[in-house]
């Protein structure tokens, strides 16, 4: 058996987030919001239009910003959450944030989690013998992504260090998937030209691989090479022009989400913007099913060789094109 | 800077004053000139020009005050300083931080900006009640929203208005404005009062209810004020002292001239002695029988208020009313029953002359003070004398009383003109009786009633979404694997299934029934459901689930049954719902009128297909037919989403050819429209995509082989899912809404009817030049040619431009109808010509009335639904 598993609401538009956001007073009746993030987005004030709608939503609310990846980090917000005692949590960030937030998440709603044990019992999505501890019956979660990206809003993963022993902590559960996710394009505007980059490859990196995973179907195919496409056609201009090319950034935010849903549907592969190309030739070489899909998406995306090695290389060769224009050094 | 020395060209009047038509048009010219160099200005120099001017005002306030009294003859000069100080200094304090001018706000998210700009030059007529503190107030007010003011004196105060304008004109001038910006008439008459107000750009007027209506027929938008009555109650649990103290404060306040000012105070019996005692104590007089009659016909002459009594001391009336009192009485009180126009007591007289009134109930008070509210102060002032926790006739009272300003435990002057004792009031001299009064305005008169506000609205697209079931699983064989979780996971002790008789007969609920008797969840099911399901049965089979009370409720079938068992399920959950507000057409689902109640409190809900498909087992929608009326009602809401879908090909493999072939093209026309749609998004199109590949690709094997291709059975099933994901996101367009009218009027099965229409539907949809758009902020222009082009390219079909492609793309969609044995007509499936023209104009006009015509790219008129409609059924 497999599946199609995303957030229950995936609002996106670039302004919909105080539309998006209405909805936890006027339809969930929500009372305290805990946001999360971390202290370059809450010094810069991209906080203030959340906590101004939840002012008019008279719902009250407080901020962590010290939101990182690491286990320190993520029990200092449990600390934090638990005496505020939200029933929303909105977290707002890029990849680190929303997978701390989510780590928050479970140690708020589960205080005896640990999570050197629920990363050796829920690392892979296809292997589920046992039951995830149960999450939102304290709180409803909302995720916002700035980057463009991993895709965290919507997938059910979270990856977390822990830096005292220098081991990173993978947990892979539907438990963790966001209740809403709001991709509005007015939080990614201001991305740094390097995140930018860096991000944009990730993303790209998520889509190819979902297209060749093992657990790819037809229901993730679609998401992956849409996302694939838009992030070739627009992630140059959003390097280059940022905020002056608002349209590239919305094409971004909403190929980083969907290359982000397909992601969520096949296992977790750990990627960083610089080994893309060399995980790709690795799982081709390996793989012989995954080397025909790679070419399958090449095709899509037009790059068309005269036979199947040579479509694979220009795929290849396109990634590492575009990692250039990204300035980024490949490894 | 703006330059203040602009050359015009102006005819000077000769004498300098405004005392005639010409001098006063001359004068006009001089100011509109004045206005719009000043409209110019920023809110830098706007504030430098206001504080100078509040300045100015406030340092002449003794002045001022006594030029007044000495003028008019009315009034006490102490009490008009305190008028000017608070004209100048409360107004200034009020407004000294708040934006006038350029960019008011700015909403970046929604793109709405909000611009402030002068009205232009305001026409002020000034009482000779209030002549320097009106005057005062309503320059600064100008001031510091860029407007130009030309006062109209009263005849009796010109000297003293004048000097107070003087005074802030010159002040402002110095401080950087430009010369003219305020003016008066000279030499006030009817004529240029008249003049005045039909040039200005708006009128502030206070004055009497004949002034205010002079203001309001002048052709120009009137900010007016009405005459006050103000009635007072003192309750049985008021604070007596505090009342009767309040009420002589404010009474005598400049001789009671202060329009809010306290008319009559109606006290319950209970406290009616301990209140006269405290007001004689407190040097008033109570006028005794004959003394009454005689003060009643001075105060009142012909039914109107005699103007020697307006403004003067208690002693000075008693006076002319021949009636003896101390010299320093502070307010005549007459003791009278009636409040009746008729009574002369009842009416606004503007002076230290008060009536009382006993009242027995505080209902009965409450019905005098109304009724003298009605008598002449319409929209004014009202006031209460209550304890603060009395809290339902605080309720009481605010309810029945027709004014804009209900003061609680305030002299009714001092409270009335706001921010003296209640600081959320906003500070005015000029108070609005909304349309009780006559007025556009029913608060205190402000700044921000003299800018108009300029919204700059940018192009935002709606925010959308992408919702789908909690949990989509499938391949051939997951049903048990997904049925598992009801148990392991979701501890349910109670499944309803629903489906129809034919899979019931034909044993396919015996795996789900064998599953849940392993889980040890109980179950009954429920099989009466008919294709097109009735709300009779939806409920009958909510009835039967009201009895059973199940957590799950499993629906397993075609889009009858799953949509039945949807409809079922709202019945359970919420057996009030209203229908006919559940199916109310919208224009856009989420500003629907209607809420759709939270389900999922009672039952989980499990949609498993077994033909591919409508895709309701990951839709939103539910179509139910009233068998009393034949009316479909098709309900949509996210509500309606099932929590889990089961996608196995094992409940799909013996479909009937008929029912592959119709739900086959049901689910490549969901596919289609879907991308056509004017909500298509990135999101759904990947969906849309792969569900067209999969079905050209499989449908004729389907069709041919059934069981015995169960790759291609797999391939449809995913592809009717992903296409079903696609429009419950998406939504349709005008060929479904045309195929739900065929199959309700001529019963046509719904993915023929489909099959019939979609090749019309697209080559009307492709015109690149269509009469009417549809309305919808993200889709910008008509490309809907292109996007079937994507389709098309997408499935391997090129042409040598756009419009060859698609006719290509047509035949092949052709082509796969023949494969699968669809006829070419509506007439070759057995519908004569005159049924089906009978219907026409009916289905026509029904076609375009349903909810998935708003979706369409095209928007499509009757005539042109029409054409396609024909054009069906003849094949031509």
């Amino acid at each position: 058996m497999l599946w199609f598993r995303a957030p229950e609401k995936v609002y996106f538009k670039k302004g919909s987030m105080p539309v998006a956001l209405d909805e936890l007073g006027t339809v969930l009746n929500k009372k305290k919001a805990f946001i999360i993030t971390d202290s370059f987005l809450y010094k810069n004030g991209n906080i203030k239009p959340v906590e101004e709608k939840l002012d008019t939503a008279k719902i009250q609310h407080i901020a962590f910003f010290n939101a990182q990846p690491t286990l320190v980090a993520v029990r200092e917000g449990a600390a934090q959450i638990r005496l505020f005692e939200p029933d929303v949590i909105i977290a707002l960030g890029g990849g680190s944030v929303i997978d701390a937030a989510k780590a928050i998440w479970v140690l708020y709603e589960h205080p005896e989690a640990d999570f050197e044990d629920l990363a050796k019992r829920f690392s892979d999505i296809s292997k589920r013998e046992e039951q995830f501890p149960k999450l939102g019956a304290k709180a409803y979660f909302v995720a916002i992504p700035t980057s463009s990206g991993t895709g965290s809003e919507v997938t059910p993963y979270s990856v977390i260090t822990d830096e005292e022993k220098q081991v990173q902590y993978t947990v892979a559960d539907y438990e963790l998937l966001p209740n809403m996710a709001i991709v509005d394009a007015d939080y990614s505007m201001n991305q740094p030209k390097e995140l930018t980059g860096k991000s944009g490859i990730v993303a790209l990196a998520h889509a190819i691989l979902a297209y060749a995973g093992q657990q790819a179907t037809e229901y993730t195919d679609g998401f992956a090479l849409n996302a694939a496409k838009d992030i070739f056609d627009y992630l140059p201009s959003a390097y280059e022009n940022g905020a002056d090319d608002p349209t590239a950034r919305e094409k971004m935010a909403n190929a980083s989400a969907m290359a982000g849903i397909a992601f969520a549907n096949v296992a977790y592969e750990e990627v960083n913007a610089s080994d893309i190309t060399n995980i790709i030739k690795a799982n081709a070489e390996s793989d012989k099913n995954a080397f025909e899909r790679y070419v399958e998406c090449a095709k899509f995306l037009g790059f068309i060789g005269s036979d199947k090695n040579d479509t694979f290389d220009r795929l290849i060769a396109a990634i590492e094109e575009l990692q250039n224009q990204c300035g980024i050094v490949k490894d | 800077m703006a330059n203040k020395e602009t050359e015009v060209e102006v005819q000077a009047t000769p004498s300098g004053l405004v005392d005639s038509l010409e001098s006063f048009n001359a004068k006009l010219e001089q100011v509109r000139e004045a206005q719009k160099i000043f409209a110019t200005y920023t809110q830098e120099q706007v504030d430098k020009i206001f504080k100078a001017a509040a300045i100015a005002a406030n340092q002449a306030r003794i002045p001022l005050a006594k030029m007044a009294v000495e003028e008019t003859g009315m009034g006490i000069a102490e009490d008009k300083i305190i008028k000017n100080h608070y004209a100048s200094e409360y107004i200034y304090n009020k407004y000294k931080s708040v934006k006038t001018c350029g960019v008011l706000e700015y909403d970046s998210a929604f793109g709405l900006k909000k611009i402030a700009e002068p009205l232009g030059v305001i026409g002020a007529v000034i009482p000779t009640t209030n002549p320097t503190s009106t005057a005062i107030f309503k320059s600064l007010v100008c001031l510091k929203t860029r407007n130009a003011i030309i006062i109209s004196p009263h005849p009796r105060a010109k000297n003293s208005t004048i000097a107070a304008a003087k005074i802030v004109l010159d002040a402002a001038v110095a401080a950087g404005a430009p010369e003219n910006i305020i003016a008066w008439i000279d030499v006030p008459s009817l004529e240029l009062t008249n003049e005045l107000m039909r040039n200005a750009d708006t009128i502030l007027a206070t004055g009497g209810p004949g002034m205010v209506k002079a203001a309001y027929s002048s052709g120009k938008p009137a900010l007016g004020v009405g005459a006050g009555n103000t009635p007072v109650i003192i309750d049985s649990t008021a604070d007596i002292k505090l009342a009767v103290n309040s009420i002589i404060h404010s009474k005598t306040f400049d001789n009671g001239m202060i329009c809010a000012s306290e008319q009559s105070v109606t006290v319950l019996s209970d406290v009616y002695d301990a209140v006269k005692k405290e007001f004689a104590d407190r040097g008033c007089y109570f006028l005794k029988d004959d003394e009454i009659e005689k003060v009643r016909k001075t105060i009142i002459i012909n039914g109107a208020l005699n103007a020697k009594i307006v403004g003067q001391k208690a002693h000075t009336i008693a006076a002319l009313a021949g009636v003896d009192v101390p010299e320093d009485t502070k307010i005549l009180i007459g003791e009278v029953e009636s409040v009746d126009i008729s009574e002369e007591f009842a009416h606004e007289k503007l002076s230290p002359v008060l009536a009382m009134y006993k009242a027995e109930t505080f209902d009965e008070a409450i019905e005098k003070a109304a009724q003298l509210v009605a008598d002449g102060g319409y929209g004014h002032t009202s006031s209460l004398y209550v304890h603060p926790a009395q809290a339902e006739k605080i309720e009481k009272h605010y309810n029945a009383m027709k004014t804009c300003r209900i003061l609680i435990n305030t002299p009714s002057s001092h409270g009335g003109i706001g921010d003296l004792y209640n600081f959320a009031l906003a500070p005015s001299l000029t108070l609005g009786c909304g349309s009780w009064g006559g007025n556009s305005v029913s608060e205190n008169v402000g700044i921000k009633h003299l800018i108009n506000i300029k919204s700059v609205a940018e192009r935002r697209e709606n925010m959308l979404w992408f919702r789908a079931p909690e949990k989509v699983y499938f391949k051939k064989g997951s049903m048990p694997v997904a049925l598992d979780e009801l148990g392991t996971v979701m501890h349910k002790k109670k499944a309803f299934i629903v489906t129809d008789s034919f899979l019931y007969k034909n044993g396919y609920v015996k795996p789900i029934e064998d599953k849940l008797d392993e889980l040890g969840i109980q179950h009954t099911c429920f099989y009466n459901v008919q294709p097109d399901p009735t709300l009779a049965s939806a409920k009958e089979g909510a009835e039967q689930m009201r009895q059973f009370e199940p957590d799950v409720i499993i629906a397993l079938g075609g889009g009858s049954a799953m949509d039945a068992g949807k409809i079922m399920w709202v019945l359970y959950e919420h057996p009030e719902a209203d229908f006919m507000d559940m199916a109310m057409r919208f224009m856009d689902i989420r500003k629907r009128i209607y809420t759709f109640p939270t389900m999922g409190e009672k039952a989980y809900f499990v949609a498993i297909p077994t033909s591919s498909g409508t895709g309701s087992e990951v839709t939103p929608f539910a179509v139910i037919t009233d068998e009393k009326t034949s009316i479909k009602y098709p309900l949509a809401d996210y509500e309606l989403l099932p929590n889990m879908a089961i996608i196995d090909a094992d409940n799909m493999m013996n479909q009937p050819k008929g029912l592959t072939s119709a739900s086959g093209i049901d689910a490549l026309t969901h596919a289609l429209e879907a991308y056509a749609s004017i909500m298509a998004t990135e999101y759904t199109d990947g969906l849309a995509l792969q569900a067209m590949k999969s079905i050209f690709e499989y449908l004729p094997s389907a069709y041919e082989n059934g069981a015995n291709d169960p790759i291609a059975r797999e391939k449809m099933a995913t592809a009717s899912t992903m296409a079903g994901m696609a429009f419950a996101n998406a939504f349709l367009g005008v060929c479904h809404s045309m195929a739900h009218k065929l199959g309700a009027f001529h019963h046509i099965p719904h993915g023929v009817a489909n099959a019939l229409l979609i090749t019309e539907v697209m080559r009307f949809n492709a015109e690149p030049v269509p009469p009417k758009m549809g309305t919808f902020s993200q889709y910008q222009y008509p490309h809907t040619l292109e996007r079937y082009c994507e389709c098309a390219r997408f499935l391997g079909i090129n042409g040598k431009d756009d419009w060859d492609t698609l006719d290509k793309f047509i035949e092949k969609i052709e082509e796969l109808k023949e494969k699968v044995g669809i006829k070419k007509t509506i007439a070759d499936y057995g519908v004569k010509e005159e049924d089906f023209l009978a219907t026409l104009d009916d289905m026509v006009e029904k076609a375009f009335d349903d909810q998935c015509t708003g979706a369409n790219p095209r928007y499509p008129l009757f005539s042109e639904i029409k054409a396609m409609f024909l054009k069906a059924y003849y094949g031509k």
